[in-house]
């Protein structure tokens, strides 16, 4: 069974040190959501309050609208899983999975039934019996992964449950969590630093900076639509451009403009509306290259872009550092934002 | 090409100097630790006259009934003591760890006094709390103190502070992450005991388990004082040895006094191994979490612990003031006057104890330190440093009655028969030695080498290895980088281990009861003597003394550490 979850006006202090600043969120069932942001900016706190682990200064948490603020962790029914894995050490891995149904005194039977079948779906048959420190790191979150789900929770809990692994395993076990969520129909809430894993894996971002929630949305619309420079700068790549180049170069009437690099379009030929520029650095990045460019008008006017050129165009292309160019920024791409 | 032989010339003098170094740590732990163990080995095989007899020996040992059944009161006495020292070591580091218990550095400290005073000290505040004229007998509470009881309470006591320092180290190696991980599931406080906590401390507790048994196994000087006709093995080595003069026999004695020394110490350095191994660098800190009925009883716990300490120093205290125990109950400090003590030698005793720890303390931090430094930063002398290191933690295994009972072996034989070459003899250079102070300062270096040593070797470890390289690449030679850089960073460590020399050497008493003479008495060693002769009070009067010296030492040790802490 899934469970709807909600935060209301929760504020949380740590010696005068505010971790979140009446934050209220909405968490439908069955959804994914990632909370991102810096480090620091009170997106474990969060997952700590909703998980139990930590009570609200202020505000409420309901699940499923009853008010669970005050109740243990053990009372609210969710998974858990942490970046440090936290297997018990001594406990082979059958029997950290099982941890949590002997607590509930189930038969025997019953457990190994249950623990196969969660072994079945990690895909780990074979590591049963195994310590975890015999365990690779991908393997072991896995374990931990079935060990959150063996209690048949209402709902996940995932704490930079990838940031300690190797890039590759990072990728397989993404996918593996995204499956098994949905499979299961799992209200998911995952913490995370990691773009790339945010953008990739959630149903819905929740940005978070400095103990508030800067935006939330899906993960196109955060990419596309942010709703702010920071959200802007933190998720993906962007040129900011601030009000006076935007006048001096007819660009837009807000204060402040901004564009992603893959957007601006780079060519030899002039066209309409296309601005000047000089190419500066170029940086080799696999399946893009990273072009800077400088745009000049006058002493002052001196504009920096970058600018992400795909791979197939860089063959056909074959740009030159110190080569004049022209660059377009399609009006349609460009994002305005009202303060600075 | 000239600078080319410069540079030739100045490398060999420096690893001249790093050779004279190892080379002089592993003589040194080959004459005064290797050579003695060999003569008790040796005399071990021999009969009185020097002829070998093989396991004969150890056949008339095992016949006699006296001496199986001090086999059996020495493990009856070692296991018990050992069971409640620990039990209650495991409950007193985890109040203080796990527990909200205020004052925590106070109960600490508390708890470790036992370290700072002679064993004796413990045998004779038992004796004024449950001895024929004891507090607790006039009282009404009558315990069968001299012998096995006695032994056990003081052994555990004693044993106390080290079980402690181990499992609390061991405790706060903990993972908060499992405890949140077992409390989302529900888990109860004893299943988070039993399937969390104690098997996070496992390899401690095995270690506090066999170091306190060897502590209590091997140890002289509570015996000596409430054991009464309760024969150990400690003090049958020194009654055959001293009283018998049977060397033959001692040795014997010695040699199994080495065998559980030997097993807790292999054992202890395979879970030190575990226990490090358990532990990793994305663990979060233990986060203690308020109980009020727990912290109570935890708190309430801790309480009753430093009251039995303090209970047993203030009744000590409280002797050592007063004229005489329980008919004389005016306030005198004649006690103190140690002119008068032990019909004069007492202040004698007194002054070689201090000169003694303070030789002991400073010459034996330094071949420590040197030892490990070589050991540790060096890539020449792959063999020698490897006999080095071994020699440095062999002390840890052997207990002091058997140093003690080695080093009388070693340096009172005029010569050394070589083996199974006839008519040669070596004389013994060090036979001169024998009957100062200078046998004891080696005795006390030896047996408390490993433990500095280890602190060393710690620090130094723990020291970026590219300082070595970084000043190589620069032509400066080692021994100004451990100037200029390594000494200064580890000068923590060092004052450590000086503390830790000087502290143990004042108030042993097992190795050095074998090696003391009229001619060079020193303080522990008068105590036994004078509760011997029934002098207790100025016994416990010497004890006080050598108690309030270690306790200043540590205060100025803990001033300066906490001093150049603030600094940092």
């Amino acid at each position: 069974m899934s469970v709807n979850l909600r935060i209301s006006n929760v504020s949380k202090v740590f010696e005068k040190n505010i971790a979140l600043n009446n934050v209220s969120l909405d968490i439908q069932a069955g959804e994914f959501v990632c909370l991102l942001g810096p480090s620091g900016c009170g997106k474990s706190t969060l997952l700590r309050l909703i998980a139990g682990l930590d009570k609200p200064n202020e505000g409420s948490i309901y699940i499923n609208d009853r008010n669970v603020t005050n109740l243990p962790p053990a009372r609210r029914n969710f998974g858990i899983m942490f970046q440090s894995y936290a297997l018990f050490p001594n406990l082979t891995a059958y029997e950290n999975v099982a941890y949590g149904l002997r607590n509930k005194k189930m038969r025997n039977q019953d457990i190994e039934a249950r623990v196969d079948r969660l072994f079945h779906m990690i895909k780990l048959d074979s590591a049963k019996k195994r310590l975890p420190s015999q365990l690779s790191g991908g393997e072991q979150q896995r374990v931990a992964l079935a060990r959150a789900l063996a209690t048949e929770p209402d709902f996940l809990l995932l704490d930079e449950p990838l940031s300690a692994l190797d890039a590759k395993v990072r990728i397989s076990l993404r996918k593996e969590i995204c499956r098994i969520q949905k499979e299961l129909g799992l209200t998911t809430i995952m913490v995370t630093h990691d773009q790339d894993e945010a953008l990739t894996m959630a149903d819905r971002i929740i940005v978070m900076n400095k103990s508030v929630v800067m935006q939330e949305g899906t993960p196109e619309e955060i990419y596309e639509h942010p709703e702010n420079p920071f959200v802007a700068d933190f998720i993906g790549s962007i040129n900011f451009i601030d009000k006076e180049k935007c006048k001096l170069y007819g660009l837009c009437e807000q204060e402040r403009a901004a564009i992603r690099p893959e957007k601006i379009e780079l060519s030899r030929t002039e066209k309409e509306a296309s601005l000047r520029a000089q190419i500066k650095e170029i940086e080799f990045r696999g399946f893009y290259d990273r072009i800077t460019v400088c745009v000049s008008h006058g002493v002052q006017g001196d504009m920096i872009l970058l600018v992400d050129v795909p791979f197939r165009m860089v063959k056909t292309m074959q740009f030159r550092i110190g080569e004049v160019v022209y660059v377009n920024l399609p009006r349609e791409e460009l994002l305005g934002f009202k303060t600075a | 090409m000239e600078k080319l032989k410069q540079k030739i010339m100045r490398c060999t003098k420096e690893d001249i100097v790093r050779a004279i170094a190892i080379y002089a740590v592993v003589a040194f732990l080959l004459v005064f630790l290797v050579c003695p163990l060999c003569t008790l080995f040796v005399k071990a095989f021999q009969n009185k006259d020097g002829a070998f007899v093989g396991f004969a020996q150890f056949i008339k040992y095992f016949q006699s009934k006296s001496l199986i059944q001090s086999i059996s009161h020495t493990f009856f006495v070692a296991i018990m003591s050992t069971i409640i020292s620990v039990t209650l070591a495991f409950f007193f580091s985890y109040a203080l760890s796990r527990k909200n218990v205020p004052c925590k550095g106070f109960f600490q400290y508390i708890g470790m006094i036992p370290i700072f005073a002679p064993t004796m000290l413990l045998g004779i505040a038992l004796i004024y709390l449950f001895g024929n004229k004891g507090i607790f007998t006039a009282l009404g509470l009558k315990v069968a103190l001299y012998g096995k009881v006695g032994i056990i309470i003081a052994e555990s006591i004693y044993c106390f502070p080290v079980a402690t320092t181990i499992l609390m180290v061991a405790f706060s190696a903990a993972d908060n992450r499992l405890y949140e991980a077992a409390d989302t599931m529900g888990t109860s406080t004893l299943r988070k005991m039993l399937t969390i906590t104690i098997p996070n401390v496992k390899y401690g507790l095995i270690s506090a388990l066999f170091v306190a048994f060897t502590y209590s196994f091997t140890d002289f000087g509570a015996p000596s004082v409430v054991g009464g006709n309760y024969n150990v093995l400690a003090t049958d080595v020194y009654k055959q040895v001293v009283g018998q003069q049977n060397f033959n026999m001692g040795a014997v004695v010695g040699i199994i006094l080495l065998f559980p020394a030997v097993l807790s110490f292999v054992v202890d350095r395979i879970t030190n191994q575990k226990q490090s191994a358990a532990i990793n660098s994305k663990s979060v800190p233990y986060q203690i979490k308020p109980d009020k009925k727990s912290d109570a009883l935890a708190t309430a716990f801790c309480i009753c612990i430093t009251l039995v300490m303090v209970i047993f120093f203030a009744v000590a205290l409280f002797a050592s003031l007063i004229k005489l125990w329980p008919y004389n109950l005016t306030f005198t400090i004649s006690n103190y006057d140690l002119t008068k003590i032990a019909s004069g030698s007492g202040f004698t005793a007194f002054k070689n104890s201090i000169l003694i720890s303070l030789i002991t303390a400073v010459l034996g931090t330094i071949v420590t330190f040197v030892g490990a430094y070589m050991i540790e930063k060096n890539q020449k002398f792959k063999t020698s440093r490897r006999i080095a290191y071994f020699l440095s933690i062999t002390p840890l295994a052997i207990p002091g009655t058997v140093i003690g009972l080695s080093f009388i072996m070693f340096f009172n034989a005029s010569q050394f028969n070589i083996p199974f070459m006839d008519g040669y003899a070596l004389q013994n250079p060090f036979h001169g030695m024998y009957g100062t102070i200078w046998i004891l300062i080696l005795a006390n270096m030896i047996h408390f080498y490993s433990v500095p040593f280890s602190t060393a070797t710690t620090s130094l470890k723990r020291l970026d290895k590219e300082f070595e390289t970084v000043s190589e690449s620069l032509a400066v030679p080692f021994y100004r980088t451990l100037g200029k850089v390594t000494l200064p960073l580890c000068l923590p460590a060092i004052c450590e281990m000086w503390v830790y020399f000087f502290v143990n050497s004042l108030v042993t008493v097992s190795a050095v009861v074998f090696l003391a003479s009229p001619t060079a008495p020193i303080a522990s060693v008068i105590i036994v003597s004078m509760e011997g002769a029934g002098q207790t009070a100025p016994a416990v009067a010497m004890c006080m003394l050598l108690l309030f010296i270690n306790l200043f030492v540590r205060l100025v040790y803990e001033a300066i550490r906490g001093r150049s802490n603030k600094k940092k």
